[in-house]
């Protein structure tokens, strides 16, 4: 049993329960995604992988969505790539900096030629929580993609972040807000890994960045 | 029919005289639209979940009624507690559940109690508990309360609250009725659409297709706010014209003003200017306006309205409310919001292009709602906007 599923110009035989996201990338295809990371279950929230699909009302989130047999999807579509880029450039007038270069997030907003925001205004206040040995915030980059929590729940299985706040105060914090130290986490590193924005890093990174190592080790 | 208080005579008739089969017919009959906004033919919801394999099955009850200005489900819940439980049972009775869930707001402190003491007085009665009428039909219910979210109305969001989660919203599918409360089949109905169960088990569907002839089948509680001469909450047929709800049954604006629009159906409805009045109070007539019979809280403006109030009003309900789980609701109706509680013009242009991504991009009708009164605003007072060009 397969579903028979068209993306763009090309048909191919899906598993079932494939969902419209693995069509495209089994076509050899792609559209952007920011919350997603196969490890994990598909959340959802970013919006960034929305395509069109023939009989389906507006547009469909490829990650969430089940591939029905004989199913046709435009990852193309006028529409979702203008639906796309203004979500995209919300994101980015989010945060009080450009994302670095080596970001997923700098990478789909070059991806889609964003250079400039339609619409800026408040950023994230600027909050750092160095407290972990290893583990550190720059809570102003969170981008409330939930893949951290996801990835400390369904991969290391230890429950230590969560999401807080909601509307545009949404972010993360580990335990009840005082630190990775003081939760459950086992310094993993499994967020700082999945982390779209550089808002969960390893310190080892942010102090090879700051050429601090060297230093030290002189 | 719906404001009269529960006897519980249409479920002892149902339990007695109906197989489940037979009263899932009678409901999928009547062809009730759901009360709570979406408008969603509960039969079919109750079918969905009947037929979805599960060894427990719940019914939820959705009494977190959020619309600003709208208090239908909590004179239900607190005038009419047994008849909203009745329906409850039916459900279940229908479906095949032996528990039910009804979730109501902590803004409402009289609401649990009320429906607390009418869950115990049906089990003293013997119309809830094990073996309900010597039956063998067994159905109980949880009352809860929320804890301050808007979004909690939106049946993943409510269930998760049930569950002690976060109150946001999650992806459908997989809908409710295959996978909802703790991952079992679920029907989740609006408070208002249980209390027309009774009323149906009673008497069939056709004598609640007889309520209101022609139009949507059965009644709608509606109610005003206090602009209007009479606020309250009214029992009307559907296809009444909305000028005679707002002039017969409210009286009209407070003395001196006139209406110059109205907000029906909660704020992620369109408006409706005071010229197009003489709509009927039905799904399609008002859709065909933009705007929908939603959960049936008719908001009025007066003629001292500044319509860029209205606006920022809405934009700044909408981004406090968001649950901030999908990206262009939660970042782009405080983007909107901001535009509004400024002084600056507004772009028209790049306006429309938020409420785009908003609507076609968000994970819920949070995000995706709020455009329709923003662009009713656009069409009907343009020039009140303060529109840059």
């Amino acid at each position: 049993m397969s579903d028979s599923v068209t993306i763009d110009d090309q048909t191919i035989e899906v598993a079932p329960g494939a969902t419209v996201l693995d069509a495209i990338r089994a076509a050899g295809k792609d559209v952007p995604t920011l919350c997603f990371d196969s490890r994990q279950d598909p959340f959802g929230a970013c919006r960034v992988c929305l395509v069109k699909a023939d009989g389906a009302k507006g547009l469909i989130p490829a990650c969430t969505t089940p591939c029905r047999d004989g199913m046709v999807v435009h990852t193309g579509d006028a529409t979702a790539r203008r639906v796309v880029t203004a979500i995209v450039e919300l994101v980015l007038s989010e945060l009080p900096e450009k994302p670095a270069p080596h970001t997923e997030l700098a990478q789909v907003a070059a991806g889609l030629g964003i250079e400039t925001v339609r619409w800026p205004g408040d950023t994230h206040r600027e909050a750092h929580d160095n407290r972990h040995p290893y583990l550190a915030f720059q809570h102003e980059l969170c981008i409330s993609c939930g893949r951290c929590v996801r990835a400390c729940d369904e991969v290391q299985g230890a429950f230590a972040l969560t999401a807080t706040g909601r509307g545009f105060e949404a972010n993360i914090a580990a335990g009840l807000d005082a630190g990775f130290r003081d939760s459950t986490c086992v310094s993993c590193g499994a967020c700082a890994d999945t982390c779209p924005t550089d808002a969960i890093t390893e310190i080892t990174l942010l102090t090879l960045d700051r050429g601090d190592l060297e230093e030290k080790a002189r | 029919v719906l404001t009269r208080p529960g006897d519980w005579s249409g479920l002892v008739h149902a339990v007695h005289e109906l197989t489940p089969e037979e009263l899932l017919a009678q409901v999928k009959d009547a062809n009730v639209r759901g009360r709570g906004g979406a408008g969603f033919a509960a039969g079919s919801k109750w079918e969905f979940t009947r037929n979805a394999p599960g060894e427990q099955k719940f019914i939820v009850a959705n009494g977190d009624e959020g619309d600003p200005g709208s208090y239908i489900d909590k004179y239900l819940m607190e005038r009419a507690p047994a008849l909203v439980l009745e329906g409850m049972a039916l459900a279940g009775y229908a479906v095949g559940a032996s528990h039910g869930f009804i979730l109501t707001r902590s803004e409402y402190p009289r609401s649990k109690p009320a429906l607390d003491r009418a869950a115990q007085a049906a089990r003293d009665a013997g119309r809830l508990g094990d073996d309900i009428a010597g039956t063998g039909f067994s159905f109980d219910v949880t009352v809860l309360e929320g804890a301050g979210s808007y979004v909690v109305g939106e049946e993943t969001a409510l269930l998760a609250c049930i569950e002690g989660r976060r109150g946001t919203v999650s992806a459908r599918p997989p809908f409710p009725a295959v996978r909802g409360l703790y991952g079992m089949p679920t029907v989740v109905n609006n408070t208002e659409t249980l209390a027309n169960m009774p009323f149906i088990a009673l008497n069939g569907a056709d004598a609640y297709k007889a309520l209101s002839p022609g139009a949507t089948p059965g009644s709608k509680l509606v109610c005003f706010n206090e602009r209007f001469r009479r606020p309250g909450v009214y029992e009307i047929r559907f296809g009444t014209s909305i000028r005679e709800l707002c002039e017969e049954l409210a009286g009209g604006m407070l003395e001196g003003r006139s209406i110059k629009a109205l907000q029906i159906g909660g704020p992620l409805a369109g408006i409706l200017p005071a010229s197009k009045l003489d709509t009927a109070f039905d799904f399609e007539p008002l859709a065909a306006e933009g705007c929908m019979v939603g959960h049936g809280g008719i908001l009025g403006f007066d003629d001292r309205t500044q319509m860029r109030d209205v606006a920022r009003h809405l934009l700044h309900f909408g981004a406090s409310e968001s649950c901030g789980k999908c990206f262009p609701c939660r970042i782009g109706l405080k983007r909107a919001y901001d535009q509004f509680a400024s002084d600056e013009k507004i772009d028209r242009a790049t306006f429309e292009q938020l409420l785009e991504a908003l609507e076609l991009g968000s994970l819920c009708a949070h995000g995706g709602g709020i455009p329709a009164p923003m662009r009713s605003l656009l069409t009907h007072f343009p020039d009140e906007l303060g529109l840059a060009g």
